[in-house]
């Protein structure tokens, strides 16, 4: 039995130690916004945040999850999805399916923790969740649209 | 190719219930459960396509799959625009395929492919909302003892100018489920269309950003379990053995087995 962080709660799993964390999280604890796409890091659906950093959880194994790292997924992101990534998502209907969208808003949501205004080429450069639907220039329109929402809080 | 990797899906089912005992076929979705569960009473719709609550909300059933591509929305706006109710205060719901069968496919077609879903529906669904519009200026015409024709159906209210009277269309729900269903409706001229044609904000975006949209994958079912297969990389190839030993020791690992002659599977409690 283990007890990680998740969402600011502490959580006890039991699981296998080269169980990915991915699975962890949607199994054991039941928190199914986090996505399988790919199972080896390309795709980014399985993306979380560990202590900040944006990370794809289905290739970090349960025993290389340091004691006291604060796990956040897409349901802790915010409360009543009120972060400016997920207001702006809203407001410009970015999802198509939103298979990716839980991944996409986790990885938008760790850019502009690092670079509160991004260009369009560092959003290029930082974005790499692929999208089948193709909702890439919404997520662009509403990362800046984000920053917005950002500032007027202040 | 096709046919063998369907023929190979066929055995695994085949192959797993002999290895376990029989599969269990009942299914239920447990969100539809929970609401079947609920204590509410459900208000009677005025047709298939249309529910109207006391509060004024407006269900409107959607038979064809929302994937992405805007088909809920759109359709509720099809109906809503006939209804000529109130676009704010409009929700969906889907009847599942059974309840279709049950009621001698009441909303026709559910199969969603090839960008037919607003092109097959649009005519029957538009139809279904001017119906339920109908309904409703009927109900209001038999309380009020004036001609329907006098009275306008507009933004889920319906008025009768000459002697000022007005309900909304949560209050006159219940009459309108009593009414006839008009033999043929007339559908609005699309130079009066309000609501259609507009790009309006989907309907289905909330549970998209915040984890909350269930998939296929995150279903889970009493007593599931889950297979996973792995086909021989080299198109053609057969499988010449596999050794699960190991597989089958590993905690929740139920069994592996050949399926077809190119293909392993293994079934287990967990992704």
């Amino acid at each position: 039995m283990l007890s990680l962080m998740i969402n600011g709660r502490a959580t006890n799993v039991a699981a296998d130690a080269a169980t990915p964390l991915l699975w962890v999280l949607r199994e054991q604890v039941g928190l199914t916004g986090t996505k399988y796409g790919c199972g080896i890091a390309q795709c980014g659906a399985c993306t979380v945040h560990i202590d900040g950093a944006a990370t794809r959880s289905c290739s970090v194994s349960l025993d290389a999850v340091e004691p006291g790292q604060k796990i956040v997924t897409i349901e802790g992101l915010s409360p009543e999805s009120s972060h400016p990534v997920q207001k702006a998502w809203l407001a410009m209907d970015v999802p198509q399916c939103g298979y990716c969208q839980s991944g996409m808003i986790m990885a938008a949501a760790a850019l502009l923790k690092e670079t509160p205004e991004p260009s369009d080429a560092d959003i290029d450069t930082a974005m790499t969740n692929i999208c089948r639907c193709g909702t890439y220039q919404r997520v662009r329109a509403a990362i800046h649209l984000a920053v917005t929402i950002g500032k007027d809080r202040i | 190719m096709e046919n063998q990797l369907v023929a190979s899906r066929r055995s695994l089912i085949g192959g797993a219930a002999a290895a376990l005992g029989g599969l269990t076929l009942g299914f239920h979705i447990p969100q539809r459960a929970a609401q079947a569960q609920g204590a509410t009473p459900i208000p009677p719709e005025i047709n298939a396509w249309v529910v109207i609550k006391p509060d004024d909300t407006v269900v409107i059933r959607i038979a064809r799959s929302e994937i992405g591509q805007g088909a809920l929305t759109s359709l509720a706006q099809l109906v809503a625009e006939e209804l000529e109710c109130d676009w704010s205060k409009v929700k969906t719901e889907y009847p599942t395929p059974g309840q279709n069968l049950a009621r001698d496919r009441v909303w026709r077609e559910y199969v969603t492919g090839g960008s037919r879903g607003i092109r097959f529906s649009q005519e029957y669904v538009r139809q279904g909302g001017a119906a339920a519009r109908e309904m409703l200026r009927s109900a209001a015409a038999k309380e009020w003892g004036v001609p329907a024709g006098d009275i306008v159906a507009r933004s889920s209210l319906l008025t009768h100018a000459a002697s000022g009277r007005s309900a909304t269309y949560g209050k006159m729900a219940d009459a309108a489920a009593t009414m006839e269903p008009p033999r043929s409706v007339q559908l609005k001229d699309p130079r009066d269309w309000r609501v259609i044609g507009q790009s309006l904000p989907r309907l289905d975006t909330a549970p998209r950003i915040n984890g909350g949209q269930v998939y296929g994958i995150d279903v889970k079912l009493p007593d599931m379990l889950n297979a996973a297969i792995k086909a021989c990389p080299v198109f053609g190839g057969t499988l010449a053995s596999f050794d699960a030993v190991k597989a089958r020791a590993m905690p929740g690992v139920h069994q592996a087995f050949q399926v077809g002659n190119n293909a392993v599977a293994v079934v287990a409690d967990s992704w």
